[in-house]
């Protein structure tokens, strides 16, 4: 079980991350969401250990992470929301990096990491550089990336970002398979529909703050709408598009 | 005046024609390099440059207007005129010289790349504008380098040659600026034409690593031409030879240019002046040929072609993993070990860096061994003379010390620095391994292979046991200077941000100087005396594994407590909180 409590991630007197607590049993799927700047980048760069929270706590199976994040890191598999990917490794190479890094012997890493190549369709591409992969190819390598270890603790941060319909249903299908065998998965995004589709409990992000956290039926009910998009657009107070678009076409005839 | 610059500030930050935006764009990349920190740093490493330069001529300009007024007290002018020839014949070589290496070193941007041609795309430009404002933008560039650096010279000679032998005249200084300028431009359009060629003749495949490989050969060739260079003005008793052989060497073409200019009728000149006029006009023609030829055809080759799929040789490969794993027996230091090599292998502008460094420690061997010839104390491998002994134990040192700087310096330099995150989650408990990995790199591939490389010189020069005990007591010194270098070293190659070009240039050559002068100087004659003489050899032998030892053991406790240092770039949403501007 992962337990984070009372996060605090304070730049300067910014509070970016504001007493954010939430738990995600084994098997269940949380999903993050929050306008651009809510907090959801800067929490999961806590959770990968990339930044140090200013304050709260994070457990694990009830352990204190910070005792030994090491331990932690090795049982969690983390894809990016950019994917930033060294543009002179294959992607074969860049899937042997992540397996050394994480000292995976090579009579488990070698075909593990050739039978993720050829299910994400890759293979044909193994021995490309990833510069000439496209924003497709190079979610399915940070995917592969992320499973290779067999992590408990999945870190999905716009894991559907540029693949293609097929692609995306194996993903879709592949993350409640996942939950199903136990796993904890931490989702955020922005695509309120697959999360909606996806998540067995979301939380809310407004300017750092926690605005919800609870499943998607009892915040439907609870806040009188039809979807997850108008719970959100309600929470996080987002302005009326039409004034944005009529603001846009202005500035575009003056 | 402060009316008049800010009339040409709003001028130029007006938008003026397609064509004269697209000339503006691509003049200024000429500035930007990944080795400057950041955009207009280059202002700061151009004055570091002008610095040294600066502080340099004064001492030489006060050198030459010491010697011809030495010449002058002669009761001939021979001298004085085969000096003058000699300076003119080294300013003009100089000349030829360092446009070619601004030229080498702005290779991959002589021709418009797939870059530009996807960052123009869908603008109203014409691919025919885009050639002419990059050939344009490259000329300007060019042009005002060479003038640049052919002026200042080209304005001092005649005043330091001032005296009685002078003979005064207008043709003076213009002549040698004309045969400079010439020269420079000459080495810069044959530049441009041969990677025209290669451009178009080389499959699309093939062409960036043969384009690479040109590139690094050139700059190697240009400054281990340096030390040649500055030898000329010695070479002055030679100037009244008219030898045929020099009609191959283009700085002479353009000597008899010159020489011309001021008034010298003779035939040879005159048909060495006809060799520098076809030359250049033939240069020139074929670098706007490259661009005429190249235009259109480029582009649908850039666009058209696919990317090449590395291929992988599973004999290679099964070798390899075998060997590896006795080499690199855990994981994470084999990760950080093929990192390296994958990206020194891939990255252009890494293996540039390397090449400039690997190139000047050749150019210090070559010159030692030349400067041994001309000062005569060469007499042939069989006689071993201490001079001799010592620029052989200098050529490992020099080439070690090169390289273990240049792959510090270059470990400094990010890949997609973005990209670190990849370590930054792996580096818990495992820090030391990683770091081995690096420390492997570069037993593996610096000090081993130039050891090994040099040890053929060693035993050619001292003979087989003595030969290699030379070899060994050099490569010593190379295994203290690799444990100095990684001590306070704490980062994964490529990964995180070095500011290049933030330390002023004129520090960086001192402490190169300093370095070379202790270690490869000082060592080189100590390791001589030392093999003359068993007990010294054993009491060296003994302090080099000390001192080895003890360095060691304290970087390795470094390692052991430090973390890894990584530099991240600001995160665009905490950047739209303005936290920076708080």
């Amino acid at each position: 079980m992962l337990e984070v409590r009372n996060l605090v991630k304070r730049y300067n007197r910014v509070r970016v991350v504001d007493d954010v607590s939430f738990v995600i049993r084994p098997g269940e799927i949380l999903g993050y969401l929050g306008p651009n700047g809510a907090g959801k980048s800067t929490t999961v760069k806590i959770l990968t250990g990339l930044i140090e929270p200013t304050d709260g706590e994070i457990l694990f199976d009830g352990y204190d992470v910070r005792k030994d994040f090491v331990a932690f890191q090795r049982r969690l598999g983390y894809v990016p929301e950019e994917a930033h990917l060294y543009p002179h490794l294959t992607g074969r190479e860049y899937l042997q990096l992540i397996g050394r890094l994480r000292s995976l012997p090579r009579r488990v890493l070698e075909p593990r990491m050739d039978e993720l190549l050829r299910l994400f369709g890759l293979w044909d591409d193994r021995h490309s550089p990833l510069s000439s992969y496209s924003k497709g190819m190079r979610q399915k390598i940070l995917l592969s990336g992320a499973l290779i270890h067999n992590p408990e603790l999945l870190i999905f941060d716009e894991p559907f970002s540029g693949l293609d319909v097929t692609t995306a249903l194996v993903l879709r299908t592949l993350l409640h398979e996942l939950s199903a065998q136990g796993k904890i998965i931490f989702y955020s995004s922005h695509v309120l529909e697959v999360v909606e589709k996806v998540c067995h409990r979301v939380l809310i992000l407004r300017k750092g703050k926690m605005v919800a956290h609870d499943n998607v039926e009892h915040l439907r009910d609870l806040m009188n709408q039809p979807s997850l998009e108008g719970i959100f657009a309600q929470l996080t107070e987002q302005e009326d598009p039409a004034d944005r678009v009529r603001g846009i076409l202005s500035a575009m005839q003056s | 005046m402060t009316r008049l610059a800010g009339k040409i500030r709003g001028w130029m930050e007006e938008s003026h024609s397609p064509g004269f935006e697209l000339r503006r764009h691509f003049f200024r990349r000429f500035f930007d390099s990944d080795l400057v920190s950041s955009a207009g740093q280059w202002q700061v490493v151009a004055i570091g440059i002008f610095a040294i330069v600066a502080s340099l001529s004064i001492p030489m300009v006060q050198a030459y207007y010491h010697k011809y007024r030495i010449l002058q007290e002669l009761d001939s002018d021979v001298p004085y005129r085969m000096a003058s020839v000699a300076d003119h014949l080294f300013l003009i070589t100089l000349s030829m010289t360092l446009t070619g290496l601004i030229t080498a070193m702005q290779w991959p941007a002589l021709f418009p790349g797939l870059r530009d041609y996807l960052v123009l795309a869908g603008l109203p430009v014409r691919t025919r504008d885009v050639f002419v404002a990059k050939f344009t933008a490259l000329v300007t560039y060019i042009g005002i380098f060479i003038v640049a650096l052919n002026l200042p010279p080209s304005a001092t000679l005649p005043w330091v040659m001032n005296g009685r032998y002078y003979v005064p005249g207008m043709w003076n200084g213009l002549a040698l600026f004309l045969g400079m300028t010439v020269g420079a431009l000459f080495v810069f359009f044959a530049l441009v034409a041969l990677q025209g060629l290669l451009l178009n003749v080389v499959s699309p495949r093939l062409f960036p690593g043969i384009s690479l490989l040109v590139q690094c050969t050139l700059f190697t060739l240009l400054i281990c031409m340096l030390p040649f260079v500055l030898s000329i003005p010695s070479l002055d008793r030679y100037m009244a030879q008219r030898p045929e052989w020099a009609f191959w060497l283009p700085p002479f073409w353009f000597l008899g240019l010159d020489r011309h200019f001021l008034g010298n009728e003779q035939e040879y000149v005159w048909r060495m002046a006809k060799f520098a006029i076809a030359g250049v006009s033939a240069a020139g023609f074929c670098a706007i040929a490259a661009y005429l030829w190249s235009y259109r055809r480029q582009k649908v080759r850039m666009l058209e072609t696919p990317i090449q799929t590395r291929h992988e040789f599973a004999a290679v490969r099964g070798l390899w993993n075998k060997w590896s794993d006795r080499l690199l027996p855990h994981q994470p230091e084999h990760a950080v070990f093929s990192f390296t090599i994958s990206t020194l292998s891939r990255s252009r502008l890494h293996r540039m860096v390397l090449t400039g460094f690997v190139a000047v420690a050749f150019a210090l061997i070559v010159e030692s061994f030349v400067s041994l010839i001309l000062g005569g104390g060469f007499k042939g491998f069989g006689v071993r003379t201490f001079a001799l002994e010592q620029a052989a134990v200098s050529a490992p040192l020099a080439m070690s010390l090169f390289v273990l700087a240049g792959y510090r310096y270059l470990f400094r330099l990010p890949v997609e620095l973005r990209a670190n995150w990849v370590f930054r989650i792996h580096e818990g408990g495992n820090r030391e391994l990683l770091l081995r990995g690096m420390e492997r790199f570069v037993l593996c591939l610096g000090v081993l292979p130039v050891a090994l490389l040099t040890l053929p010189i060693e035993i050619e020069i001292f003979g087989g046991l003595l030969g290699v005990a030379a070899a060994l007591f050099a490569f010593l010194p190379s295994l203290i200077m690799e444990e100095a270098l990684l001590a306070g070293f704490e980062k994964i190659p490529f990964t995180s941000g070095y500011l290049p070009g933030q330390r002023p240039v004129i520090e960086t050559v001192c402490i190169y100087g300093i370095a070379f002068g202790a270690y490869v100087g000082i060592l080189s004659g100590l390791i001589v005396s030392c093999l003359q003489e068993a007990p010294y050899f054993l009491i060296v032998l003994g302090s080099f594994i000390a001192i080895w030892a003890r360095i060691r053991k304290g970087r390795l406790e470094y390692w052991h407590v430090g973390a890894l240092e990584f530099e991240e770039v600001a995160d665009p949403a905490v950047q739209t909180l303005a936290i920076y501007r708080d």
